[in-house]
């Protein structure tokens, strides 16, 4: 038989990005040890229905593990306690019977709050948008292996590829800096003989609009690589450095 | 948008955050490498008023080179300071409203969350330090202290005697850095001070040696992240206890005139 528990829920709430916003307290009983964190909070939203008030707004989509929806600081972690895990993969065996837990959304300038826990990421992908990209003309099936690419470099391009764009690094930067993010976007495609043609304007627009978008500057704190529910290396933000200055000394 | 539709000049390097970084580490490495030739150079201390006073004597005997030194370390601390305030400035923009309840940090340290603090404490006593001993403002008496150059026995002799001194060709006299140093950190409070500041200092150069070899994308992968974060952390022990070693010195006796 499954455990269940009783917990004290303080979830922040905010009509809209206009409104302020506080946090509130809820009590919900019964919570399923098996359950994932996104169903618990499904739990208090079918309550919070039946009594009549507004359910608690937050993102989601694939609930497992690989869309980058389910953004929410969960007890002053992004995604919570668990490293290398995000909301939707996070189960409430990690908690127990009385437990408090703490919920709010990212805080960023670029990542402004629309509804309680869901927060406007499209400055990410304007990043993307920027430079994130290769160019080819599409139409054509490429053979598989037409390109041969070493076995290191696809690996690390499959590392850095692993990023979700869920803005956790954001959320956990003392700085709310997008280096982690940008760093993964620049470091997928460098590692590619494909992302070789627009590797120095790639980064330099990219760059350009990371700022534009106003997120913070890196200040190698390092909290972004430990918060990242896929793992990415802190060799991001390095090689986005290495690559930044490389653009620049290669200057046509 | 083609690739070379974006000109990677100087000046977008120079409004970039990424570029602010850059500045900050480079003149960092300039400062950092400044006060480990420091610290050394007056390590002399312990070798005894007269190596310690051959020593500011040949710095001083060639002076393009110490204002040349003095110009690249002003630019560079001007520069650092200023890229500071300004990234201080984009990383409080950049999060207007904080978190309702306090993050909770996995692997940053106090230093470096506190590295702009610690920087204005750096400043504030780099200024003094030089009116204290470069500029002899703060305490004059411990620091109009000569040597005169006793032609007989081609030794150094204490002499204040301003009237002869004005006389002597400038061969024949000599700072006494030495009396002026033992006499400075004799008074317990300025040796206080000091050393209240080169704690900050280390707090300071305990993130910022690592941070600027990250910056600089020198630290390829999570072992050499890690030795980085180490020798980082080794140099600014090693500078911090060498120069906290000169007050404490004068204080036990162990340095005196
Ligand atoms: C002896 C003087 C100083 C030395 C040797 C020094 C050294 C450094 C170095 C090496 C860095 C790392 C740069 C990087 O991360 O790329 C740094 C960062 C920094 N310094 Fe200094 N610094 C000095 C004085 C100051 C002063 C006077 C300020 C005052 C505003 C200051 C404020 C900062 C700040 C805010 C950072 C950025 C923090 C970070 O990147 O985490 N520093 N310093
Ligand atoms: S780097 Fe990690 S934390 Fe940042 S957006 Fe990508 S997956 Fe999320
Ligand atoms: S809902 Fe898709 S990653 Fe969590």
């Amino acid at each position: 038989m499954s455990k269940t528990m009783t917990l004290t829920l303080q979830i922040w709430r905010q009509r809209s990005a206009n409104t302020p916003g506080s946090m509130q307290t809820y009590k919900l009983e019964g919570v399923n040890e098996h359950m994932s964190f996104l169903e618990m909070l499904d739990v208090l939203n079918a309550k919070l229905t039946k009594e009549g008030q507004d359910p608690v707004a937050f993102d989601h989509d694939c609930r497992e593990g690989i869309c980058g929806s389910c953004s929410m600081v969960i007890d002053g972690r992004p995604h919570g306690p668990r490293k290398g895990t995000t909301a939707c993969q996070l189960h409430m065996r990690t908690y127990k019977d009385g437990d408090t837990i703490t919920i709010e959304p990212w805080r960023a300038k670029a990542f402004p709050v629309i509804k309680d826990l869901v927060v406007d990421r499209a400055s990410l992908d304007r990043v993307v948008a920027a430079g994130g990209f290769v160019s080819v003309n599409t139409g054509v099936t490429v053979d598989a292996n037409a390109t041969p690419i070493g076995k290191k470099d696809a690996d690390e391009a499959m590392d850095y590829a692993a990023c979700i764009g869920c803005g956790a690094c954001v959320a956990a930067c003392p700085n709310a800096s997008a280096m982690l993010f940008t760093g993964a976007k620049v470091g997928h495609l460098v590692k590619l003989p494909q992302g070789q043609v627009e590797r120095r304007g790639r980064v330099l627009r990219m760059v350009e609009q990371m700022d534009r978008e106003g997120f913070g500057a890196c200040t190698n704190h390092r909290e972004c690589s430990e918060a990242c529910p896929k793992e990415i290396s802190f060799d991001a933000i390095e090689l986005l450095n290495r690559e930044y200055m490389r653009a620049h000394v290669t200057g046509e | 948008m083609t690739d070379a539709k974006r000109p990677g000049r100087l000046s977008t390097l120079a409004q970039s955050t990424i570029g602010a970084k850059i500045v900050m580490a480079v003149t960092g490495v300039i400062l950092v490498g400044f006060l480990v030739v420091h610290m050394l150079g007056n390590l002399q201390i312990y070798l005894g008023p007269d190596t310690m006073n051959h020593y500011a004597q040949t710095l001083k005997g060639t002076p393009a080179l110490l204002w040349g030194v003095r110009a690249v370390l002003l630019v560079s601390l001007v520069l650092h300071v200023l890229a500071a305030l300004r990234l201080k400035k984009i990383n409080n923009e950049a999060r207007p409203q904080a978190y309702a309840v306090p993050r909770r940090y996995r692997v940053t340290t106090p230093a470096a969350r506190f590295m702009l603090l610690s920087g204005l404490v750096v400043l504030a006593f780099i200024v003094y330090h030089l009116l204290h001993f470069t500029i002899g403002a703060t305490n004059p008496a411990d620091f109009n202290l000569h040597e005169v150059l006793d032609v007989a026995t081609q030794t150094w002799v204490r002499n204040d005697n301003e009237q002869l001194l004005a006389k002597l060709p400038p061969e024949m006299v000599r700072h006494d850095v030495y009396s002026m140093f033992v006499r400075g950190f004799t008074n317990p409070l300025i040796a206080g001070t000091y050393l209240v500041a080169q704690l900050l200092l280390a707090m300071h150069l305990s993130h910022a040696v690592a941070s600027m070899l990250h910056t600089l994308g020198l630290s390829k992968g999570l072992d050499a992240r890690q030795r980085n974060i180490t020798i980082g952390r080794a140099i600014a022990a090693v500078v911090v206890l060498g120069n906290i070693s000169f007050p404490i010195a004068v204080q036990a006796g162990l340095v005196h005139l």
